[in-house]
């Protein structure tokens, strides 16, 4: 052991839909602990897939996988879920609560906190994300970017130890991006991010994977991997 | 457009059961009764109103009924919204009764049930539906009922929400005159469609919520602060038209 801790151990990590679709091929990668991590490659590459089982929500089919050195199963369950904050590509699967303010309270209700302690508990982070005047609001009633968020303001308002974000500036205007940047330029722990923005990934990344269109891992590299033209074109990125 | 009819009933049906169960809560002094007795207390006025036949004590009831739909602040619109067609959707599975019966048993069948039907809605209007769900916990109601019934509540958006986008959708791209059997048919697809994506909708909301800390533990949702005076005047209130209820 090196002192730091890895956060994602996966090798030759494979996932296959019960439709029998790939979702992802052969994929091998190591996160350490506050590395800031950004997955790369055109629709259907198998971002979104793998986000989710870094975020211990689906098992690879095959393969060898550790979430902060830890087995997923029932008895690390409750850590697991303490410590990744993950959002979901599409709000509407992510939002499930009858009004927005209940969306918000709902984690920290989950893991315990009382309705007073959850409330005064994401009063902030509501108004930094302008949901707060959506409150009583029914989440399905809000608009496209609406909905994005009260998604983000849910996952972003308890500074998990990893969070994991699936395309996070989607569909979002531009004084919000904003807030998003500087959130997550502030934010200190480990980070995997998808997004189709690179301009984004050169502000607050400094790790590139890249997938390619056949969902297998491309190349691996740092910031610096972003002006490799013969690298983005491969992955179908530019 | 042939079917715009049928659509256009779908569609609005669709957005009417999406939002049954959310609506925000009418705020009115009756909130200050404690949920737990207002649950016994409208628990009992179900019951008086469906076991009886007598019309003067159904109208008792009646009476009873809108002196409580004023108490609560409720706005007449938002309670007979909320009534819908319940009434004619009654009546009409009574209809044959007219004939086995009489025309004044399916008239008054009909009238007992939405006076019983009326209670229940005042009582979710009036009450957020996490407090009805720790009331039943409280009473140990067994807890896989009380979970059925809080996936039925979550679920029924679900559903509905659902199937609304699949015909705004459709609306969007379709095109018109048809002849009735390509209708007929893509109706049925439009069918499988949409028991799919609500599967799978579901399935990935059930990802979601693990993903935000879900487990099977209930937690318990604090009451209103317990104000007696209101309690109170509320259980006498139940009493009273018990007794009104027995002696008519
Ligand atoms: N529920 C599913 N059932 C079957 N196949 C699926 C399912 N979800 C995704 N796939 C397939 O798995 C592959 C990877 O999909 P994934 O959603 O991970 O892509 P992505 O990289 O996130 O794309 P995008 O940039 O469009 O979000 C695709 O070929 C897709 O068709
Ligand atoms: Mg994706």
């Amino acid at each position: 052991m090196d002192g730091t801790l890895n956060i994602i151990e996966a090798k030759n990590i494979e996932y296959v839909y019960p439709d029998k679709t790939k979702g992802i091929k052969k994929f091998s990668l190591d996160i350490k602990e506050y590395e800031r991590v950004v997955l790369l490659g055109s629709n259907g590459c198998g971002k979104s897939t793998l986000l989710k089982i870094f975020a211990g929500l689906i098992k690879p089919t095959s393969g060898y996988i550790k979430i902060f050195e830890k087995d997923i199963n029932r008895d690390n369950y409750l850590f697991l879920r303490k410590n990744i904050g993950f959002l979901f590509q599409n709000p509407d699967d992510f939002l499930f609560n009858p009004t927005v303010e209940d969306e918000l309270i709902y984690t920290p209700m989950q893991l315990g906190l009382s309705n007073k302690e959850a409330k005064s508990l994401i009063s902030e982070n509501a108004k930094y994300f302008g949901v707060k005047k959506l409150y009583e609001k029914p989440p399905f009633r809000l608009s496209g970017g609406e909905k994005k968020r009260v998604a983000l303001a849910c996952v972003l308002q308890l500074k998990p130890k990893l969070l994991i974000l699936d395309e996070p500036t989607s569909n979002i205007d531009g004084k919000t991006r904003k807030k998003i940047l500087q959130f997550l330029d502030e934010y200190k722990g480990t980070m995997i991010i998808s997004t189709h923005e690179i301009d984004f990934v050169r502000k607050i990344s400094n790790k590139v994977v890249l997938l390619s269109p056949k969902k297998e891992l491309l190349k691996i590299g740092g910031i610096e991997l972003l002006e490799d033209t013969k690298y983005l074109e491969a992955a179908e990125i530019i | 457009m042939k079917y715009e009819p049928v659509e256009a009933l779908l569609k609005s049906a669709s957005q009417y059961f999406e939002v049954f169960f959310i609506q925000e809560n009418v705020k009115g002094p009756i909130r200050l009764v404690d949920t737990r007795i207002g649950l016994i207390g409208f628990l009992i006025l179900v019951l008086l109103s469906i076991s009886t036949f007598s019309p003067p004590k159904l109208f008792f009831i009646f009476f009873n009924l809108l002196l409580l739909i004023v108490v609560s602040n409720i706005p007449i619109r938002t309670y007979l919204k909320r009534v819908g067609l319940i009434p004619l959707f009654i009546f009409t599975i009574m209809l044959p009764q007219i004939f086995i019966s009489s025309f004044e048993y399916a008239i008054l069948f009909t009238f007992r049930v939405c006076l019983a039907v009326s209670f229940l809605i005042i009582f979710t209007l009036i009450t957020p539906f996490k407090e009805i769900l720790t009331s039943l916990r409280f009473y140990k109601i067994p807890e896989i009922l009380v979970l059925t019934l809080s996936f039925t509540y979550s679920y029924t958006y679900l559903v509905f929400n659902e199937l609304y986008r699949i015909l705004i959708a459709r609306e969007s791209r379709r095109f018109n005159n048809k002849s009735y059997r390509k209708i007929w048919h893509e109706g049925g697809e439009l069918l499988g469609m949409f028991f799919i994506k609500v599967y799978e909708r579901g399935e990935n909301i059930h990802l979601a919520r693990i993903s935000r800390g879900y487990s099977n533990m209930p937690y318990s949702v604090k009451f209103i602060k317990f104000n007696l005076m209101p309690n109170i005047i509320f259980i006498s209130f139940i009493a009273s038209v018990t007794v009104g209820w027995m002696v008519l």
